[in-house]
């Protein structure tokens, strides 16, 4: 692949010409003008998605009465329509509807209408009424609500996470207690250390009794506080504050605070674990799953491809095995990625984990450990398929380092391998981080083989955690490309879950295209020491 | 070097020949260990050969017949044989009513008899569904019916497993004096069971007259029913009950076969025509599913029939056609799991068919007079005169076979002949489908659709860049669309599945617009542009790009306008309910024009730059001397560049059909995934890819869906790997002749 930069035909030319190199270039506009829109319908719909839509009050002519947000405008031959989130799921059964323009009566925005993020049923449109808890009991919406309503809204998120710690707590001392009950049907042969363990039992048992007895209070003391709340329709509906995330006044936020107000959104959504089958809340899981994905992958196919381009470049000697090499590099590349999935499925999963599970954990078959899709096979299988990637950057890196450097090496008396690691491969270096970034990119964006190797759209726990032995290669993991995949595709709300989806998308290409720009950069610099080193 | 003489050097020689020595090795450890590494890649691609060949290779091999158990026999002839589902005990009924039992792990037998009266035989047997040899009707000579159930047990002692067996008779409470028949006449000549959900049907001819009776299974009371007016007279030779007792047929001597369906409102004829045989009917069965139906005459000779549904309602047409015997055909014992069917002849040969297929998977002696299947499938038994055995059978892939997945078959219920692939369905009776066809079908449609629309612009896009650019602008496009390789197919496939195919779906009309206009706007400018003076092709071409854009805008905006008035005045309203009313063409949101644009978008940027470079790498001294001569730029590309580097273009095509061929992502997005067979590109498809990617996680391991989709993978691989190797032996040729002109 030679890098001759294209310069244009000068000669004499007609006018008559004009037109098919007008033609020509037209096909690099219609082009561009394609890559342009992707970019555009990306960058903007995952911008949007988090930005607080203000709250519209509907008067229908039919008498009914909506509030909603506005989410699209879709103009159909049957005329204009809009797609509305009115929220409210378990009271409507459909958060988002459309609705003819043509059955609209009246428009207004309520300034004193909220939004209410839930952990259930997504969101609550409405007007606030009333607020209950532990010596507070206010009717009506007044200032005094909200002020209060914010303090309980505090007081029940600490509750909360004070629930969540432990339960943490309570789920590591079952785990602590399950290997302890092994250990104890283990040791039933002999019965040195027996007593002792079941002293330990006994007293962890209590222990954990007492866990629950505190979580169950806790439950107890956020279940007192309900929130009262009006809806459109004129019904009212208490929420337990439990399940609120926040409350936000949207129609009454200047665009400061709904900069803010989009900023929390934004951090939760990188942050946070899913919430309601994926369609609301982070995707932590995701992003944290692809990254340790791709360090595994990296660890693998690193090492494996620097070997195979300095084999090719400064090992072997022209001939077969050269040929059948390159030969295989470049139809390794050209294979379809579901191929090196189901390559992954019958090899590494039943083979190999097969063949593991049943030499290391006997104990647990029929129940699969390494026999099923996991982090690690996923990662094998995605190295192989980014091999090619990093032996055609490393070989560009290799070459770029001059032959007179070599000789140099060579002549002050050192080996060839010695001439590789010290001189070679610290020069040739740009070659191969370009290689891996650009095969980190691949493997970020890929998701075909990993859905048959091992990506779950929702794992129940890290592949990485402070539980021994920390990492756990045998664990299904998430994957931000497959996340946009089971959320656009096997999503039951595709509707709500479009907001995750373009925010996602956007993520997911933001990565990638860091990582690319990364890599070209990285290669012309490459390419500028090349051209020194040419001298 | 001279070392020796000189203590203080020759130390530091010996330091340095230790040195050397570490050294030298580490180099040859190094040298031995990349080596390793540089063929791992070749291993790499040999491995993924080999095992997805591995895992599909077995679909290759046929049925075959293994371990044979012999067990005591009884000297009787057997009237009917069955065995448990681990080949624990075999059974033999004789027709004095004794049940012999045969315990492989214990050497013995136990013999069971039934209450008949002195005089009275059994004169006929029927297995329930014709596949259930533990529960089953018994006719006797005096016009007595019993339904019996054998209760196998199975017990695990001490690591050891072993059967009981324990037979079970219940009388049916039939009206038995409804029968009216001439005394002496009662015998049961022929019997047949079948078991539904809600229904039992018990069938059986007397004096030879057919006779029906209906079992209400909730309520265990049974009722006549009478036949049809049109069968009075007819002489049934033979009798068959589909499984769930749905449907009756009957074979006469005159060489016809009928086939009726029974529900508790009567029976109604359903079809009835010559059987097609040369010779007398002597045994009929269905398979399970009961919609196929499998007779064999006097000569040997087998035919098979299907119910399809026709415009006039259901009926019965011939399937494929079965490998006849040489002699009488006794029995015939349809699979317990899928269609295959065991043959028995008089001579003791036996064939196994898969009758949708036709295909004829196993042949052997069997010296039988009657077998039976295991529960599961996975055996034999087989009893005759002093003769009980169990044989292993391996039929693990009888569903496929060339004709199965490359040619058309007559499927269940389908109208005609077709390729069809459809893995599961509802139900264990279920008939899978394993046409490759509108899978191959759907992945060449998705890439010629991508091919459509990814050539033209890549290759007019590198022309430009290649050919007219000016260096500024050639050196920024590169990262453009290395950005354009690099977003992931699944953006791509989400874009083009939930943005794109509804947005095409409204504004159809302006797309077809623009592709109509944007060409005749071109032609329309040409005579304009010839007479603006000085509109000649400058050294930079960026006032040709210019106009490109000018002129793609001006008909993107004249398509928009222009498509509501098409809409209304031309297509009465909308485009897509015209296509449908006035050319029958259905719209598909998830269309191939969809996938088209998606996969399209995909392969553009390894097109254009394989092509680019190509097209660049054209040797200067070719375009000089062209240049030379006289010729216009133009001329020049088209006459010189274009042909010299049209080897590599081919390639860079190639490349892009190979992505095209294998990618998932965008296919399994961007289309509905039906599996239809259908050039129209308003409707979708499934691609191979796409099909492993969504069946595979369902398949257990081992099984026939399972092989397939490694075997699609295959196919996948071998396209792909001959696209690929073509592509670069092309371009390694390239190489060489450019440099020898160069």
């Amino acid at each position: 692949m030679s890098a001759r930069t294209p310069h244009p035909v000068k000669g004499r030319s007609g006018s008559r010409d004009s037109v098919p190199v007008m033609v020509t270039g037209l096909g690099l506009v219609l082009i561009l003008l394609m890559l342009l829109l992707v970019l555009w319908l990306i960058l903007s719909r995952g911008l949007a998605a988090f930005w607080p839509q203000r709250l519209e009050r509907f008067e229908l002519k039919d008498g009914t009465v909506l509030l909603g947000e506005i989410w699209e405008r879709l103009e159909t031959p049957e005329g204009g329509r809009l797609r509305l989130r009115v929220g409210n799921r378990e009271l409507t059964g459909q958060d988002i509807i459309l609705l003819d323009q043509s059955e609209i009566a009246a428009i207004t925005r309520p300034r004193d209408a909220v939004l209410v993020e839930r952990n259930e049923n997504g969101v609550f449109l409405g007007w606030l009424d009333g607020l209950s808890g532990p010596g507070v009991e206010i009717q009506g919406d007044s200032p005094r609500l909200r002020r209060q309503l914010d303090l309980a809204v505090e007081r029940v998120g600490e509750l909360d996470e004070q629930l969540l710690r432990e339960q943490e707590r309570a789920r590591r001392l079952s785990l602590k207690r399950g290997r302890w009950e092994e250990e104890l049907e283990r040791r039933q042969a002999s019965p040195a250390g027996v007593a002792a363990l079941q002293e330990k039992l006994d007293a962890s048992a209590l222990r954990l009794s007492g866990l629950e007895r505190s979580l169950d209070s806790l439950r107890a003391a956020a279940n007192l506080w309900t929130l009262r709340l009006n809806t459109a329709d004129g019904s009212q509906s208490d929420l337990p504050l439990l399940q609120v995330v926040r409350w936000v006044p949207t129609n009454e936020l200047g665009m400061l605070g709904r900069l803010r107000l989009y900023g929390r959104r934004f951090w939760g959504f990188l942050t946070e674990d899913p919430r309601e089958s994926n369609t609301a809340g982070g995707i932590w899981p995701a992003m944290f799953g692809t990254v340790l994905m791709v360090l595994l992958m990296s660890l693998a196919a690193a090492p494996l491809g620097v070997m195979t381009a300095v084999y090719l470049h400064d090992y072997a000697r022209q001939g077969l095995v050269v040929r059948l090499i390159r030969l295989s590099v470049n139809n390794l590349a050209g294979v379809p990625s579901i191929v090196f999935g189901i390559f992954g499925l019958g090899f590494f999963i039943y083979f190999t984990g097969g063949t593991l599970d049943a030499a290391f954990f006997p104990e647990r078959l029929p129940e699969p450990t390494f026999g099923t899709g996991g982090i690690l096979w996923a990662s094998l299988t995605l190295a192989l398929l980014t091999l090619p990637v990093v032996v055609v950057a490393t070989l560009e890196g290799l070459g770029a380092v001059s032959r007179t450097t070599r000789m140099a090496a060579l002549a002050l008396g050192a080996t060839r391998w010695q001439m590789i690691r010290q001189v070679v491969l610290p020069n040739a270096m740009p070659g191969i981080l370009t290689g891996l970034i650009l095969a980190v990119s691949r493997a970020a964006g890929e998701v075909a083989p990993l859905m048959i190797t091992g990506v779950v759209k929702l794992a129940p726990s890290l592949a990485l955690d402070g539980d021994a032995p920390f990492l756990h290669l045998d664990r299904k993991f998430m994957h931000l490309g497959f996340h946009i995949y089971d959320l656009g595709f096997q999503s039951p709300n595709v509707e709500a879950a479009k907001p995750m989806l373009f925010g996602t998308a956007l993520l997911l290409i933001g990565i990638v295209l860091l990582l690319n720009l990364t890599a070209i950069l990285l290669r012309n610099h490459l390419r500028k020491r090349y051209k020194q080193a040419a001298f | 070097m001279p070392t020796s003489d000189i203590p203080a050097s020759g130390r530091i020689a010996a330091g340095g020949s230790f040195h050397r020595r570490r050294r030298v090795l580490a180099d040859r450890a190094a040298a031995f260990l990349i080596a390793g590494g540089g063929i791992s890649v070749v291993l790499a691609i040999l491995l993924i050969f080999i095992f997805v060949g591995r895992e599909a290779l077995p679909l290759a091999r046929g049925s075959q017949l293994g371990n044979t158990v012999t067990l005591t026999a009884p000297d009787a002839p057997s009237l009917l044989t069955g065995t448990d589902p681990f080949q624990d005990l075999a059974w033999s009924l004789d027709s004095l009513g004794g049940l012999h039992v045969a315990d492989r792990a214990r050497a013995a037998a136990t013999r069971l008899d039934f209450p008949l009266d002195s005089l009275e035989r059994l004169s006929a047997v029927a297995l329930e569904g014709g596949v259930r040899a533990d529960r089953f009707a018994l006719g006797t000579s005096t016009g007595r019916l019993l339904l019996a159930r054998i209760n196998v047990s199975r017990v695990l002692d001490e690591g050891a497993a072993h059967s009981t067996a324990e037979l079970e008779i219940l009388e049916p409470a039939l009206p038995v004096d409804s029968l009216a028949l001439p005394a002496g006449a009662a015998r049961v000549e022929q019997l047949t069971l079948g078991r539904g959900d809600s229904y039992s049907l018990l069938a059986w001819t007397a004096g030879g007259r057919l006779q029906l009776a209906l079992e209400e299974r909730e309520s265990e009371s049974w009722m006549r029913l009478a036949a049809p007016a049109e069968l009075e007279g007819l002489q049934p030779v033979d009798l068959a009950a589909s499984p769930t007792g749905e449907r009756l047929a009957l074979a006469n001597a005159a060489g016809e076969l009928l086939v009726l369906e029974i529900s508790p409102d009567g029976a109604r004829l359903l079809e009835r025509r010559p059987t097609g045989l040369a010779g007398r009917v002597t045994s009929l069965a269905f398979l399970i599913g009961g919609n196929r139906l499998v007779a064999g005459d006097e000569r040997g000779g087998l035919a098979s029939l299907v119910e399809v549904q026709g415009e006039t309602g259901v009926h019965w047409i011939s399937g494929e056609s079965l490998t006849g015997h040489t002699a009488a055909i006794t029995r015939l014992l349809p699979g317990p799991r899928d269609r295959s069917l065991v043959s028995l002849d008089a001579a003791g040969h036996g064939i196994l068919h898969y009758v949708t297929t036709g295909r004829t998977l196993l042949e052997a002696e069997l010296g039988a007079t009657t077998a039976s299947f295991g529960p599961r499938g996975d055996a034999l038994v087989l009893a005759g005169p002093g003769l009980l055995q169990a044989v292993e059978l391996a039929n693990p892939h009888p569903e496929v076979s060339w004709r199965a997945l490359f040619g058309r078959l007559q499927y269940e219920s389908y109208e005609g002949r077709q390729s069809v692939w459809q893995s599961t369905g509802g139900g264990d009776d279920f008939e899978p489908k394993f046409s490759l066809l509108p899978l191959i079908f759907g992945t060449l449609k998705g890439t010629f659709f991508a091919l459509l629309i990814s050539v033209p612009l890549a290759l007019l896009g590198a022309i430009y860049i290649s050919q007219f650019a000016p260096t500024w602008l050639a050196r920024s496009i590169k990262p453009a669309i290395e950005i354009m390789a690099a977003l992931p197919s699944v953006i791509i496939g989400f874009l083009a599945g939930l943005v794109f195919a509804p947005y095409l779906e409204l504004h159809f009309t302006a797309l077809l617009a623009f592709v109509v206009l944007l060409p005749l706007l071109i032609l329309a400018m040409v005579p304009v542009w010839a007479r603006i003076p000085g509109h000649r092709l400058g050294p930079k071409g960026l006032p040709q790009l210019a106009q490109g854009l000018v002129l793609s805008l001006l008909a993107l905006g004249l398509a928009y306008g222009l498509a509501p008035w098409l809409d209304s005045v031309v297509f009465g309203g909308n485009l897509i309910v015209w296509l449908q009313e006035k050319a029958g063409v259905v719209y598909d949101q998830r269309n191939s024009l969809v996938v088209g644009f998606a996969l399209g978008f995909a392969v553009i940027p390894i097109i254009f730059t394989m092509a680019e470079d190509a097209l660049s790498n054209v040797p200067d001294a070719l375009v000089s001397a062209s240049l030379a001569l006289g010729a216009s730029r133009w001329t020049t590309v088209a006459r010189v560049v274009l042909p010299g580097a049209a080897a590599g273009v081919f390639a860079a095509i190639m490349i892009g059909l190979g992505r095209a061929i294998g990618e998932t992502m965008i296919v399994l997005m961007a289309t509905g995934n039906t599996p239809v067979m259908d050039i129209s590109p308003l409707n979708g498809f499934r691609a191979m890819s796409a099909c492993i990617a969504v069946e595979i996680p369902e398949a257990p391991m081992g099984s026939t869906l399972y092989r397939l989709l490694f075997l699609t993978a295959l196919l996948l691989f071998l396209f792909t790997f001959v696209i690929n190797s073509a592509a670069s032996w092309i371009g390694e040729r390239l190489r060489k002749s450019h440099g020898r002109i160069s």
